[in-house]
């Protein structure tokens, strides 16, 4: 900057440059984890499928007239179908639980991933082991095979071969210790596999199952491998498995009694492990170790706007300095320097500068990568791959661009004779082109206050009280065995918690808001059918989650009994959607009525009760028919006042002393299904105050640039008499064309993105006026706060000073 | 007698270097008198416009304008006592370049809280008298100097000030401009207002009734 340029031009400047290129720098950083992100998801199975060949086989089932439903988990016997069907293919079950589970070696009790597979699992998937070794540690009932992590935490040592563990009341045997996946993968680092072949897996329930009722579907996942290429296509295995659908589901009609009123079609559909996100195209949810795919694509918009706003803020700062160097550049014009040249050097010189900003901000990327891995939950790569670092390069070189294009035309358009002898620095569209900079940042803050507020309030919605049951008192066991109705462990259980002091009441149920078995009825009344679920719960249920009914009454033990020759039906509640689906406007009308299933049975509705989940907290909340009875897997306690877990512990030990406690809380399972929208909505919060942020140094660099062009004028005004207040006035009348225009294009932009946000969800908030509303105030607020002291100083500034630097 | 100065003494310092602006200086100017205050440079010429515009004030020494004794520094005070009083016409014109001919002249009636078509009709009226009414809606950057200078001085003389203080009103302009600006300013001495010029011409300053050497921060000479 030449030394004619007054010093506190010079100086603030200066403190803009460094400011702008922090925030340039930060903004690469935040693009660099988002890309982080991204080459984790592009590199998601990697090491499990290098070269792309394992698949797996989503299931979609679909009733006469009803929506189809999408499954990860499919036919149960439908491996063995394959294997035996195409003897080119490896084929192999999973059963695995998204949620740890709590498993026992000697006095140290660990929640782990519990994955239970088939020996073949080893031929289709590539383990950081020998296939062999796999193999052989799976192909013995009790055997296991531990990720060194895993290893670790149970037995402190990096390889416990030949230990023992107590999972489910179960011994296992440590037959196989592998590192953990290289990358990310479908499985965790502290990933447990055990065999499938053992006394009471799930895998083995599930095929005792399919033999009892011909047809057994869900939870089973079905990995399939084929042995070449070149002989076998995945239509053909989509073929096969649909040709073993049609025959089970054919078994299945002859067999069930008005099996008709069920009909349904099932058709398989293979999706590659390493682009599980596909799955969600048929419906299905995809794998639960990934992102959210909604999410990415917030955040990535989120940080693309940081970066826009960040590379604005210093095309603005370098136009800014291109016109208080028009002096020199004239000078360096009239001794001849062409125009491609001065041109050249500054787009250079911006590219040099975007490229160093980014480069500091993959630095700075790796240091923050460890927060930002726990912020999000996922083993994001610290570093770029080649794909992430391209991109890199070819954003720092637009940002370069950005900053530099008009600037670089600025300077080539000064003429030396009117700058060196008028000093005009006139160059066409500055102001404009100034203007719109900072119209956009103010734009970009408003419409992202305006997304983060709706995301704020409809997650808050989603996981607050419209749950429809309070989960923050809530204590669930999961028992290690599914005890039947008749078992006295149920009521003994629910006598002894009942009478702990810090229990206000318990119950023992086959289905929660979160987990359990979820069954799948149609119901009909009158000429109405609907397809429902059905939750097995007891008659304390609806007391302990705090329920009352909408009408009739909840349930009783006796609800449950039929009588002679079944003429007396059994009894039920029904949840508000189902009554209204089955045609009654209103809960009371549903009370008393008869409703059959596609077997025959026959239900009377005693209540109606609000809508909860039902196996699966976040989703649709689908009508459901509750019935006393069936084999309950959770015991659930809410609590009461400050008490020590060990307590109640001990009640659950006593009953199952052979195994490990395995206890979560409610308010866990919530917060765990809406993790990742709350970790965006921290993410957006963050990346919102960024863009706050970045464009309040924006504005104020607006407010300096425009002080500083009407310093000269506000001291010929002052001159002749113009008051403080009336400079104020004065500032902003020539500032509220970029703001507002700014404010209102962003919530407007802001609003429309909000609404289609909240519209993807079925349960939730609708879009109001508020979201704008108090985005605009907030921004404004921000503009206001940001350009003050500017215009208090512009305002109050001595005019024989400023006449004496004009 | 429209401003006294008495035994005025003002000095800025800069880094290390402390510079004695004026140095004990007196000085009476009335009602339509046309002073032409001259000397080098860095004499304090500028400085004495400041004080007497009201735009600076001393360190020391005491001033008596427009009836009120200024015992202290207050901007606000000062700009008060500005408002309509004090005319300016800088060298390097200092016109607002976003306002046409007609809104730089009705500028400073704003601040006398005047109404827009009166505002309006003083400046028409003012644009004419300086010869620039063809141009009236014409932006700054659209005039030749001599033009910008005309329409400067119609913005000093727009409120009817009791002072006009003009810093080299004609340093920037060709003789031929110089003499007619200078015309112009004489004239304003005859509808009642005190004109005082700082000028490094010394013929022009010939042309005043009343002259006014500096040197070192002193009034040297004070020639009638």
């Amino acid at each position: 900057m030449r030394r004619g340029t007054p010093r506190f031009i010079r100086e603030t400047l200066t403190g803009i440059s460094l400011v702008t290129l922090a925030g340039l720098t930060a903004a690469f950083a935040g693009f660099m984890l988002v890309l982080s992100l991204l080459q984790y998801e592009r590199n998601f199975n990697r090491a499990a499928d290098p070269d792309f060949e394992v698949q797996q086989v989503f299931t979609q089932m679909q009733r006469p007239g009803q929506d189809p439903i999408a499954l990860e988990g499919g036919l149960t016997d439908l491996a063995p179908a394959l294997r035996a069907a195409l003897p080119d293919i490896h084929a192999a079950r999973l059963w695995r639980s998204n949620t740890p589970r709590t498993v026992q070696a000697g006095s140290v009790v660990a929640d782990l991933f519990i994955a239970e597979a088939d020996p073949a699992i080893a031929n289709v998937i590539r383990f950081p082991a020998p296939a062999e070794e796999i193999h052989a540690a799976l192909s013995s009932p009790d055997g296991a095979v531990l990720t060194t992590p895993a290893s670790r935490i149970l037995f402190g040592e990096p390889d416990a071969r030949g230990r023992t563990f107590l999972f489910q009341d179960r011994v296992y045997r440590v037959a196989l210790v592998m590192p953990e996946f290289p990358e990310a993968t479908s499985f965790h680092r502290d990933q447990v596999f055990i065999s499938s072949l053992g006394e009471g897996t799930n895998l083995g329930s599930a095929d005792r199952a399919a033999e009892r009722l011909s047809i057994s579907i869900g939870g089973t996942q079905t990995f399939v491998r084929a042995r070449s290429s070149d002989t076998l296509s995945i239509d053909q295995i989509s073929r096969a498995a649909n040709r073993h659908a049609e025959a089970v589901m054919a078994r299945f009609l002859a067999s069930a009694p008005n099996a008709a009123a069920a009909s349904m079609t099932l058709r398989h559909h293979l999706i590659p492990i390493r682009r599980l996100e596909s799955a969600a195209e048929i419906g299905a949810s995809p794998d639960s170790n990934r992102f959210d795919a909604g999410a990415i694509l917030v955040l990535t918009l989120v940080i693309v706007l940081v970066l826009m706003v960040a590379a604005l803020n210093a095309a603005n700062l370098k136009i800014a300095q291109i016109l208080a160097k028009a002096v020199d550049l004239s000078i360096h014009r009239a001794y001849g320097a062409a125009r491609t040249r001065i041109a050249g050097d500054i787009l250079r010189e911006t590219a040099i500068l975007s490229l160093a900003a980014a480069l500091a901000g993959v630095c700075l990327a790796a240091a923050l990568s460890g927060w930002f891995s726990g912020a999000i939950g996922r083993d994001t790569p610290r570093l770029p791959d080649g794909p992430s670092l391209l991109l890199i390069i070819a954003s720092a070189g637009c940002a370069g661009l950005v900053i530099g294009v008009y600037a670089a035309f600025a300077a080539t358009y000064f003429r030396p004779a009117r700058v060196l002898s008028a000093r005009d620095i006139s160059v066409p569209g500055a102001r404009t082109i100034r203007t719109v900079l900072v119209a956009v940042q103010v734009a970009v803050s408003s419409g992202a206050l305006v997304f983060g507020l709706a995301v704020t309030a409809q997650l808050h919605f989603l996981t607050g009280p419209n749950l429809g049951f309070d989960p923050s008192a809530l204590t669930v066991y999961r028992m290690p065995e599914a005890l039947p109705v008749d078992d006295p462990r149920r009521n003994a259980l629910r006598s002894m918690l009942a009478q702990h002091p810090h229990v206000a009441g318990a119950a023992v149920v086959g289905t929660l808001p979160s987990e359990g078995v979820v069954g799948n009825v149609t119901v009909t009344a009158g000429s109405e059918s609907v397809n429902a679920s059905t939750a097995s719960v007891d008659e304390t249920y609806f007391e302990v989650m705090g329920l009352a009914p909408l009408a009739g009454r909840l349930l009783r033990a006796t609800d449950a009994e039929r009588g002679e020759g079944q003429t007396r039906p059994s009894r039920g509640l029904a949840s508000n959607r189902l009554a209204r689906l089955l045609g009654f406007d209103r809960p009371e009308e549903a009370i008393g009525a008869l409703v059959r299933d596609q077997d025959g049975s026959a239900y009377e509705i005693v209540g109606v009760v609000g809508d909860l989940p039902v196996g699966r907290i976040r989703g649709d909340r689908p009508p459901t028919l509750y019935l006393v009875g069936g084999a309950a897997r959770f015991l659930v306690a809410r609590t009461q006042g400050d008490h020590d877990a060990d307590d109640i512990d001990q009640i659950v030990r006593a009953a199952f002393p052979q195994s490990p406690i395995d206890r979560f809380s409610m308010t866990q399972r919530v917060d765990n299904a809406y993790l990742d929208l709350i970790r965006l909505r921290g993410i957006i919060f963050l990346c919102g105050t960024i863009i706050v942020v970045t464009s309040a140094i924006g504005v104020w660099a607006m407010a300096l640039n425009r002080a500083r062009q009407m310093r000269k004028e506000v001291a010929v005004r002052k001159s002749f008499g113009a008051r403080e207040l009336d400079m104020a006035g004065f500032f902003v009348a020539r500032a509220r064309l970029p703001i507002a225009g700014g404010l209102v294009t962003g919530a407007s932009l802001g609003s429309i993105a909000a609404a289609r946000w909240l519209g993807q969800f079925a349960e939730g908030l609708a879009f109001t006026a508020i979201y704008p509303a108090v985005g605009i105030a907030v921004t404004l607020l921000v503009v206001i706060a940001a350009s003050a002291l500017e215009v208090v100083k512009l305002a109050r500034s001595r005019p024989v000073e400023a006449l004496h630097e004009a | 007698m429209l401003i006294r100065l008495d035994g005025i003494s003002k000095s800025y310092t800069s880094d290390i270097v402390r510079t004695h602006a004026l140095r004990d200086v007196s000085l009476e100017i009335g009602a339509g008198e046309f002073v032409m205050v001259t000397g080098p440079s860095g004499c304090g010429k500028s400085t004495l416009m400041n004080v007497l515009g009201l735009l600076d004030f001393p360190d020391s020494g005491r001033i008596d304008a427009f009836g009120v004794t200024l015992k202290r520094h207050s901007e606000r005070e000062l700009t008060r006592l500005r408002r309509g009083n004090v005319g300016f016409i800088f060298q390097s014109f200092n016109l607002i370049d976003d306002l046409t001919v007609t809104d730089n002249i009705a500028m400073p009636l704003a601040y006398l809280g005047m109404g827009k078509p009166a505002r309006r009709r003083r400046a028409l009226e003012l644009a004419e008298h300086v010869g620039l009414s063809a141009r009236a809606s014409h932006y700054p950057a659209q005039l030749s100097g001599g033009q910008q200078q005309r329409v400067a001085i119609a913005r000093a003389l727009a409120a009817r000030p009791k002072l006009i203080v003009a810093d080299e009103p004609t340093g920037n302009l060709d003789s031929a401009n110089s003499a007619a600006i200078m015309a112009l300013l004489r004239e304003l001495t005859t509808q009642g207002s005190a004109v005082v010029v700082v000028t490094h011409d010394r013929e022009l300053a010939t042309l005043a009734e009343r002259r006014i050497s500096m040197k070192d921060g002193h009034i040297v000479d004070a020639a009638q």
